[in-house]
Order: C-alpha cells, then structure tokens, then sequence
C-alpha cells in the first residue's frame, strides 16, 4: 500500500494519524462530555440580559386624580477604569451633581468596574452631566415613585424605597399588586459588550403594576390636612390626627397626621415619629368622648330615660376611695344634660344602672378592642378588658373614657353608627384594584353594616349630641345653619410611673353634620395641646372649620342663612 | 477533451459565482439588518426619551394644580378664596345640544357595496 514511500515519510504520517485521533477524541470529549459547561460559558460571552422594569401602578383617589406616579429620572454612574483623568473629572462632577469632590474621586479612583455618582437626579443635572463629556461616565433610566400633591394623604400612601419596593401605607400593603412583574430581553452583545438589537432571540414582556383607586378625596383630604394643621401649630401638640368618613358606607374621604412628611423626599428628611399613622397605630384613652358609647348602651337597654335625673354632687364624688371631679360643678341634671355638659359623675351613676357585663358587651358591639378591618398596614387593636379583671372603681372609669384605650379610627367608627341609625360600618380606603386596561381585578365591597343600637336609640343620641353642639361643652363646633352634633374629649395622659398626668392630655371632638341627615362623620384627635388642651376648645374649632368647608364642597346650603350674612346685608343696604 | 474541460471550467466558474453572489447577499442581508435594528432602537430611544419627558411634564402639572401647591401660590398673592354660599351660586339650565344623527341608508343589499 505504502509502496515507495519513505519511512521517514511513514513515520510523519503516523504521527498525523495519532495527531487526527487525539483531536477526534478530545473533539467527543467537547462535544459529548462538556458541551453543556461550555456552551454556557460561550453563549455567557455573546449573550445579553436586559432587564425590563414594570410600570408601577398608580394611585387613584375617588375621583381619579393622581396621587402617586411613577417617571423616569436618569441615574449617573462611572466606569472607574474609563475615567482617565480622574482629578479634573470629580471636580466637574462635584459641581454639578452638588457632591463632594473627594468622594466622588474615593468613587472614582477604586477598582470597581461600577459606581454610581448619583441615584434618579433631576432632568437638569442628567442634562449638565451629560454636557460635560467625560468618558467613562454613563446614564441609566431608572422608575422613580412621585407624590404630586407632597405630603397630602401621605399616611395613607406610604412610600417606596430606590429599587420601588413598598415602605409604609398602601405602597407596603398592595406592594404585590402596584410592583408588576419584570420581563427580560435576552439579545446578542458586540465585542464592546453594546446590545446588538437586531439580535433579540427572546423577550419576556414586562407585566405592569396594577391600579388603585381610594376612597380618599383629594380635596376633602387637603382641606382636612389644612385645617389639622393650623390647629396643630395653634396648640403646640405633639400629634395630631383628623378622620373624615361616610357613616353609610364606611368610606374614608379623608385621614391626616400630624406630625406629617413628604413621601418624594421620605427616606432623607422623615423620622419615624413623623412616619406614624396616628389614626391607626396609635392609641390612647378616650376620655369624655367614649360617655356615647355608656350613653347609647343605657338608652339601649333602657336603663335610663333622657329626662332621668342625676345629682352630680356639686362637681366631687367619692366612690371606693376614689374622689371624681367634674370640669364645672352641677346639681340635678337631666341625662341628656350629663352627656351635654359631660359630667363625669352623672356618667359614672348612670353607668351603675347598666353594670359591668352590659358596658363590656357593648364596648365590644362598638367594635373596641379589635382592628377596623382597614386596608392600611400597622393598625391596633386598643385595649379593652373582661369585666373579670375590673376593679370597684372600673365601671365608673370605663364609663366615662378611663382604663380603656382606642384609635382614632375606632372612635370615627362608632359615632358613625350614631349617625347612621345604628348600625357599625366597616371602614374602607381601598375601592378597587384595577389592571392598566381599566379592568377591575379586586373590589372592596362595602360591608354589609350590623346593627347593634337600635334606630331609636341613635335618633336619640344624635339629639341629645346636638346639644352638646348647640350649648354644651362643644359650642365652639358650631356651624351656622348645618346643625353639626358631637361628643368632646379630654383625657388625662398616664404617666410612666402609672398616675394620671395632670400636664399632658389627649384632646379630642367627634362630631356628624347635619345632627338630623348626617352626611359626614368627622373626628379630631389631638395629643398634648398647650396651653389650652380641652376638647370642646382645641379640637372643636378644627371640626367646625372642615364641616364648613365640605358643606359647601358638597353644595348642602345652610337651612337657616347665617347671621352674620344678614348683618352684613343690613349693613350694605 | 478541451472542449471537457472547458464546460468544467465553466460550471466551476458558474458555482463559484454564485457561491459569491449569494454570499454578498447574505452579508448585504446581515449588514441591513444590523442597521433597520439600529434605526428602530434609535426610534425606540427618541420615543422612550419622549415618553419620560411627558411623564415628568404630566407630574409638574399636577403638582402644579395639586390644592397644596395652588394654596401656597395663592396665599403668596395674598389672595384669599372661600367656598361660595348658596347666595353667591347661580344655577345655569344646561342646554344640551341635539344630537346630529347620521341617517344612514345601504346604498346597496346586494354585492361588494352591501351593508356588512
């Protein structure tokens, strides 16, 4: 076969022979044995995966204006290793993106293939960065959440951090909803690791957040946050809060704090304190305002009559050891005069006619002691106590707003089932959830009420709260011509050696409008006012003001023309 | 034989043109759609840039308009609103206009004109 040949020619021809075979078997080692590790490590290489953020949903109030957005703002980043000269680069870079020039030299002189110079800046900083050229310095889009009506509605909202995860409020609780899912563009990559974009072999679509639309109006919440906030200021205190709901439905149409932030700045300039939802998170002893709740179980169960009287002991009463006061000393006074000029003692002898389990069982039909059902995250339960545990002195204290504490909310809740004859709602802020089509996902129904007081009992009540109003201990709440009702509030504080304070207080009014067709259910909280800190004085004005307004925001015109109208039309003609 | 061998050449030349040819066309094929790709994503960056652009104008808008923000701008003025009285509201009877309905009629029952 080989005839002629050289064995030094053979001998090379062996030699490729051998070469061939080595390289066919090392070729079924690649291709059968290690063809998967290596096909990654190639297509790693060449391919690219490109990140397709979601749209976070919006957030509607109830007639569908915007109350939190998402836009794009351009984050800075440098490839340190590009950066040539990197002296004069951070002193450019210090001056526009309003930074140190050491740290943006510390950022730019490390061996990093990445840093980031600035997160989400303004439109007129990306635009003077980019003016100024310097290579090695890139730009990225990155979602950022806005509020557009800053700190209005801001306890509701909540905020989100920089990756767009929920931080607090309906941005923490619906965060699965408002995210979306991230999609992916798998393409190909140049040698200079660029996209080529004629080379997508896959790509995942994006599903954007969905929706939310609140029961919150935006102008009942900005005129509510206004008005809080002047009182607030007036009053030096150290928190407040107001609530403004539907008693029909339970709609929340407004809830505010103080102290408040802005959520488009929350993570630099807000404290936890200021972060708080009062409404919710926070509770407190009612004081005067819980007597509705004595007042509404003795009616009830017919314990008392509104004509029945009590001798109020000229202002000092000693139970057991414990001597009561009244704010203003009284004799004889009707029941509806105890709830009008809330006289604790009336409360207190009144109470002993209904007894504990009967005070207990309707504490709890009110719905104390266990959470609204809201959709805002963090609410409590309040604290109320089985009568097992009462001592002599309970009955009387419960009674009249002691040793039991509530939220803001709670207490909102259970004046509205004054107002609406009876029945307990259940409070909602959340209407609907929707896809970006417009198509609901999830409705929030309006729970069906339950009655726990009778009809009677609750026309009753709003009477004998229009009192209150008209020449009780709330005078100050009074709105021409839309006849509000209500109950004030001021609760000695208990201090931390358990004795109650007699510096800091908890003032509070909860009030309805108009007291016979009640519309709206208003509460006001307002903790440590000074130097005044009654209810009827420091909350009451704040009520009256918000009533004023949203009357006229609801065109319910005044049934009686205000006298101060008809003088100044005296005084025209 | 020369004329054999002359027809061979021939094929040869014939395939190896064509092997050309179709080789340029798949580059020149390549190299468009290279370049369509980066058109779009050029299309695509200037749309996006847009969007974004109208996305930040819609929020300064609304902050603008935001009862915060027009409070604040309007207090600066000194200008002080109240919610009107139902004496200072007039009812205005709103016309609406009558609808113009379009009175069609097929032109046609039959063929291609046919009402579908």
């Amino acid at each position: 076969m080989y005839k002629g040949t050289t064995p030094r020619i053979r001998k090379v021809l062996y030699a490729l022979i051998a070469a061939f075979a080595l390289l066919a078997v090392r070729l079924i080692f690649v291709q059968m044995g290690a063809a998967k590790p290596l096909s990654n490590i190639a297509s790693n290489q060449y391919r690219l995966a490109v990140s397709l953020l979601p749209k976070r949903g919006i957030i509607y109030d109830r007639n569908r204006k915007e109350l939190a957005i998402t836009i794009n703002l351009t984050s800075v980043f440098a490839e340190p290793f590009k950066v040539k000269d990197k002296e004069s680069a951070s002193q450019k870079l210090a001056s526009v993106l309003g930074a140190s020039r050491q740290d943006i030299y510390k950022k730019l002189s490390q061996e990093k293939g990445f840093a980031w110079l600035g997160r989400k800046v303004s439109p007129d900083i990306a635009r003077a960065v980019k003016a100024l050229n310097i290579k090695g310095i890139d730009f990225i889009k990155e979602p950022q959440r806005v509020y557009p009506n800053g700190v209005i509605a801001s306890h509701v909202l909540g905020f989100t951090d920089t990756d767009n995860n929920g931080l607090e409020g309906l941005e923490l609780r619906f965060d699965k909803h408002l995210k979306g899912v991230q999609g992916y563009r798998y393409a190909i990559r140049d040698a200079k690791q660029r996209e080529v974009p004629s080379y997508e072999y896959k790509e995942i679509q994006p599903v954007d957040g969905d929706n939310i639309v609140l029961t919150i109006d935006n102008m009942i919440q900005s005129i509510a946050e206004r008005e809080l906030e002047d009182g607030y200021k007036k009053f030096h205190a150290k928190g407040a809060c107001i609530i403004v709901m539907d008693p029909f439905t339970g709609d929340i149409l407004a809830l505010a704090n103080r102290p408040s932030y802005d959520p488009n700045n929350a993570r630099g300039g807000a404290t936890a304190d200021s972060r708080r939802n009062r409404a919710i998170c926070d509770y407190f002893e009612p004081g005067s305002s819980f007597k509705i709740i004595a007042a509404s179980s003795l009616l009830e169960e017919k314990a008392v009559r509104p004509d029945e009287k009590f001798y109020c002991e000229n202002g000092e009463y000693k139970w057991y050891g414990h001597t009561y006061h009244d704010h203003t000393p009284h004799g004889w006074l009707a029941f509806r005069d105890v709830i009008k000029y809330s006289s604790n003692i009336g409360t207190m002898k009144a109470a002993q006619k209904l007894g504990p389990d009967r005070l207990y069982k309707y504490i709890k039909k009110f719905g104390f002691g266990e959470k609204t059902g809201i959709e805002l995250p963090g609410e409590i339960n309040g604290v109320t106590t089985h009568p097992s545990t009462w001592s002599k002195l309970s009955l009387c204290s419960i009674s009249m707003g002691q040793e039991v504490t509530v939220t803001a909310l709670q207490l909102s809740r259970a004046i509205a089932v004054l107002a609406n004859g009876g029945n307990l709602v259940t409070p909602r802020i959340v209407e609907t959830i929707e896809d970006r089509t417009g198509h609901v996902i999830k409705k929030f129904e309006t729970k069906k009420p339950q009655r726990i007081i009778s009809e009677e009992t609750a026309k009753e009540m709003r009477n004998i709260l229009r009192g209150v109003v008209d020449s009780g201990t709330a005078e100050m709440a009074e709105v021409d011509g839309y006849f509000p009702a209500g109950k004030t509030g001021t609760a000695q504080k208990v201090e931390s050696n358990g004795t109650y304070s007699h510096s800091k207080f908890t003032a509070s009014f909860i009030g309805f409008v108009p007291y016979d067709d009640p519309r709206l259910v208003i509460a006001v909280i307002m903790d440590e006012p000074r130097p005044i800190y009654y209810g009827g004085v420091v909350c009451a004005p704040v009520f009256k003001k918000v009533t004023a307004e949203l009357m006229s925001y609801y065109k319910i015109w005044p049934k009686e023309a205000p006298k101060k109208k008809n003088e100044a039309k005296k005084n025209n003609r | 034989m020369e004329k054999n061998t002359n027809s061979h050449c021939g094929k040869a030349l014939v395939s190896i043109l064509t092997v050309t040819f179709v080789a340029l066309m798949y580059v020149n094929q390549q190299a468009l759609i290279y370049q369509m790709g980066l058109k779009v994503k050029q299309n695509n960056d200037v749309y996006t840039k847009l969007i974004d652009h109208n996305k930040i104008l819609v929020y300064n808008v609304l902050n603008l308009r935001s009862p915060v923000t027009l409070e604040k701008r309007l207090l600066a003025k000194e200008v002080e609103l109240s919610m009107p009285s139902q004496w200072q509201v007039v009812k205005k009877a709103i016309h609406t206009p009558k609808k113009f309905v379009f009175d069609y009629k097929p032109v046609a029952t039959k063929g291609f004109l046919a009402n579908r």
